[in-house]
């Protein structure tokens, strides 16, 4: 084992990464101090954040026999001798695994915030890699951006996005030589003289000179030799189709000759977020018997839709919005049935837990099951107090709830994903039956979800890309020139609700707002909509491709800001909603716009009048 | 500075039942970390990690997946244009071991490489530090796995615990060695991708996926 010397060209101490922790109240973000170093190697220049008290150069070359690993692109332990033969599970600085170490080369751009005019704040940096990798927000405690900036500029050439101002993209100097290559042919402005008279043969020959000489010239010069992956040949291939289409939406533009036809949508309304509903808000709306009339309980859903609820609350109202309580009657009725409901609980969980060992050893899909409960409940939110440590009696309750849904619905059984949605209820309940009521109320909401041929996933998909068609035309042709209009990569945030990408808390404040089908039952859609919008400068400058895009996406989870979120989304129905005329009919059914019996009214509901 | 270098990247999927250690052996052999609160991955997510093979710099990416069966459907998509799967087992469940001729054929129907014959699959057998809770006897396991991989044409069989970090390293490490030189031999596996790219142009409409909305 040897060090690897490098030259550091620049080291900032002060530099703090962002931990956004799973708390249980409140989502803490923590600060992990630390130092970023841009460091000449051999085997390349690399930008590396170490966290504090940790070993700045233990960036090894491990030498071995059958060849050396060189962790970049990953944090690695202190030790990083321990590589094959020695178990790495020693004991290492909680932070360790935040440490990375980027190539220069595999960055293709970052996003500079700078707080706001007048906020308190610090500058930040995000590298965000050319795999769509998101590396650890950094925070520069005492000084600016500018000086990482600067010397970096010698390695790389950097552009700011014209689009998104924090972003800045790494120029590919690849794509520019092609870039200037295509400008080149076109040199004489013939091809755009003679496109004015004919524009279709024009920019059909046109095209396929392009294409031939990409093809011919420009193709072997940049896919040099065998030292090109099949990945990289395909993500050549694939820029230069880009490359063509920009080049015909440009002369189409120029001719005036408007293929697809844009829905101007008006503009998006400012919508502001209301504090959650308290306690006293919540029993000021009861009648004196303790019920909810029809219009109260509406007014509620709105509150709820606005806000969500206290902390405090969400025990007493999580049990209306998920139908296990229900608005109309008074608590001691709902309490009868809540009694009633439980010795049915209790009916179903005795029928697992009678089953005995030899009646399991030919009972195969029931042990199939057992097993499936089993391994996701030793691994569902372990980072919470509430379900941390070996033999946590919560997790024994989450066992059982989930096993006896598997009764409650043996046709549909134990699916992944279910513990995630369980979790929250159990936490938020404190105990087995009341949290396996709301958990059916909740699955009979996504239970298609769940359902083998996953037909419903896809079909909300579908109708992601459709909205997104009418939302964000550009990001969805985007994505459909880049093979990613399957919308695959929201697969995570739509079957679980968001769950792995909001902290515990906010998770159940997004739950809430859902739960409650305002302003239309596809809300999450809309969600997913905004989501998007937000990234849409980042996937195109970035160039990102199938891949990359489902990395991006996936790298968001834990940075999402939920308010605004929330807002956006609202604010794009407010949008759609004002043009629901001018929609297409499948976006106004996506939306249930113009459907009167649904639009301002919870579903679950009979009669709004 | 080496601005000209290039670099291979090798896609590896792995695939086996839930609760196998998928996560925690690309964790394992990326991050060198373990940790018994992966939670159940849903959808699909890959790591990268640079290693040097005899000289030459490569990028593993490594694809982690869903484990129940189900939600195989939609990701199968990033199957394609891979250079090796990896499937793998838990030697303390037998269930898991039985489930390995469906992924492999699974994989193959899903990414269809040109030569499904030769197609390099690798065995991982995981979690070898619970020896006590073995599904069969140590001894007799490593001869059933060797008889399957024989009688798949001879797949690579590694022992690993992700847990202890046995073995791990060495798998994979063998598995970017040899689909460099399947590379190197120019046995494309995934030849019509080429061809996709460039017939895109014309039938991207009926290239968006069987939808039925």
């Amino acid at each position: 084992m040897k060090r690897a010397r490098g030259i550091v060209a620049l080291r900032i101490p002060g530099v703090s990464a962002r931990l956004t922790d799973d708390g249980d109240d409140q989502p803490t973000d923590e600060y992990i101090p630390g130092t970023l170093a841009i460091v000449e190697k051999a085997t390349g220049v690399f930008i590396e954040w170490t966290p504090q008290g940790e070993d700045e150069c233990g960036w090894v070359l491990a030498d071995e026999d059958s060849g050396h690993t060189i962790p970049s692109l990953s944090p690695k332990p202190v030790d990083a001798s321990s590589s094959s033969s020695l178990p790495s599970s020693g004991p290492l600085s909680p932070h360790s695994r935040l440490r990375f170490s980027v190539d220069v080369n595999d960055l293709s751009s970052f996003k500079n915030v700078e707080p706001k005019k007048g906020k308190k704040g610090h500058p930040c940096i995000r590298l965000i890699a050319k795999d769509g990798t998101n590396y650890v927000p950094l925070y520069f405690l005492t000084q600016s951006t500018k000086d990482f900036i600067d010397v970096l500029q010698r390695y790389v050439t950097l552009r700011r996005s014209a689009r998104e101002h924090q972003l800045v993209l790494v120029v590919d100097e690849k794509a520019e030589a092609l870039a200037q290559s295509l400008s080149t042919l076109d040199q004489n402005g013939d091809i755009m003289g003679r496109f004015m008279h004919n524009p279709y043969a024009t920019a059909m020959t046109g095209l396929s000179k392009i294409t031939t000489f990409v093809q011919d010239q420009v193709i072997p010069a940049i896919l040099d030799s065998d030292a090109v992956s099949q990945e990289e040949k395909i993500r050549a291939m694939r820029e230069l189709r880009t490359e063509t289409d920009d080049t015909r939406l440009k002369i189409s533009r120029e001719a005036d000759f408007e293929v697809v036809t844009q829905l101007e949508l008006p503009p998006r309304p400012d919508i502001f977020r209301e504090s959650p509903v308290t306690q006293a808000v919540w029993s000021s709306f009861k009648h004196s018997d303790g019920s909810f009339d029809q219009a109260k309980s509406h007014h509620m859903m709105m509150n709820v839709f606005r806000g969500g609820v206290e902390t405090e609350l969400r025990k007493e109202a999580w049990k209306y919005l998920l139908g296990y309580y229900e608005w109309s009657k008074t608590p001691a009725e709902n309490e009868k049935k809540r009694a009633k409901l439980e010795k049915d609980y209790l009916r179903m969980k005795g029928q697992w837990t009678s089953i005995s060992e030899d009646q399991e050893s030919r009972f195969a899909k029931y042990v199939v099951r057992k097993a499936l409960v089993e391994k996701d409940v030793a691994r569902t939110d372990r980072t919470l107090k509430f379900f941390a440590g070996d033999d946590n009696p919560n997790l024994a309750m989450l066992h059982n709830v989930l096993m006896t849904y598997c009764m409650y619905d043996f046709d549909l059984g134990y699916v992944q994903g279910m513990s995630d949605f369980c979790s929250p209820l159990l936490y938020v309940m404190g105990n087995e039956c009341d949290a396996f009521w709301c958990f059916v109320g909740f699955m009979q909401r996504v239970h298609a979800n769940f359902e083998k041929d996953q037909t419903a996933i896809k079909v909300q998909l579908n109708q992601l890309r459709d909205l997104l068609m009418i939302v964000n035309p550009k990001l969805a042709n985007y994505l459909e020139s880049h093979d990613s209009d399957d919308m695959y990569f929201c697969f995570r945030w739509l079957i679980v609700w968001f769950k792995r990408e909001f902290s515990f808390e906010d998770t159940c404040k997004l739950w809430e707002v859902l739960w409650t089908c305002q302003p239309c039952p596809n809300f999450l859609l809309l969600i997913c909509a905004a989501t998007l919008d937000r990234q849409t400068e980042t996937i195109i400058e970035n160039k990102f491709g199938l891949t990359e895009i489902l990395k991006h996406v996936n790298d968001l989870s834990m940075h999402h800001d939920l308010d605004e979120m929330l807002t956006s989304a609202e604010a794009i129905f407010h949008q759609l909603s004002a043009s629901q005329d001018k929609l297409p009919m499948h976006i106004c059914e996506h939306l249930a716009l113009g459907d009167k019996s649904v639009v301002g009214t919870p579903s679950g509901d009979e009669d709004d009048e | 500075m080496s601005g000209t270098r290039r670099k291979a990247l090798l896609k590896v999927i792995i695939l086996g039942d839930s609760g196998v250690g998928k996560t925690s052996l690309m964790n394992q052999y990326v991050n060198r970390r373990f940790s018994n609160q992966y939670k159940a991955t849903i959808g699909a997510d890959f790591l990268t990690k640079d290693v040097m093979i005899d000289d030459r710099l490569v990028t593993m990416q490594i694809w982690d997946t869903a484990g129940q069966e189900r939600f195989q459907s939609l990701g199968v998509a990033f199957y394609r244009g891979a250079d090796c799967c990896v499937l793998a087992f838990d030697v303390t469940n037998a269930v898991s071991f039985k489930s390995l001729d469906s992924w492999r054929d699974e994989f193959l129907i899903q990414a269809s490489p040109r030569d499904p014959e030769h197609f390099p699959f690798v065995l991982l057998g995981n979690k070898i530090d619970m020896e006590a809770n073995r599904a069969v006897s140590a001894k007799r396991h490593v001869t059933m796995a060797q008889s399957w991989c024989a009688a798949k044409g001879g797949m690579p069989y590694y022992e690993v615990s992700a847990k202890e970090a046995v073995n791990v390293e060495a798998a994979f490490q063998a598995i970017a060695r040899d689909a460099l030189a399947r590379e190197s031999a120019d046995t494309s596996d995934f030849p019509e991708l080429e061809n996709n790219i460039n017939l895109n142009e014309n039938n991207r409409s009926s290239s968006s996926g069987g939808c039925n909305c």
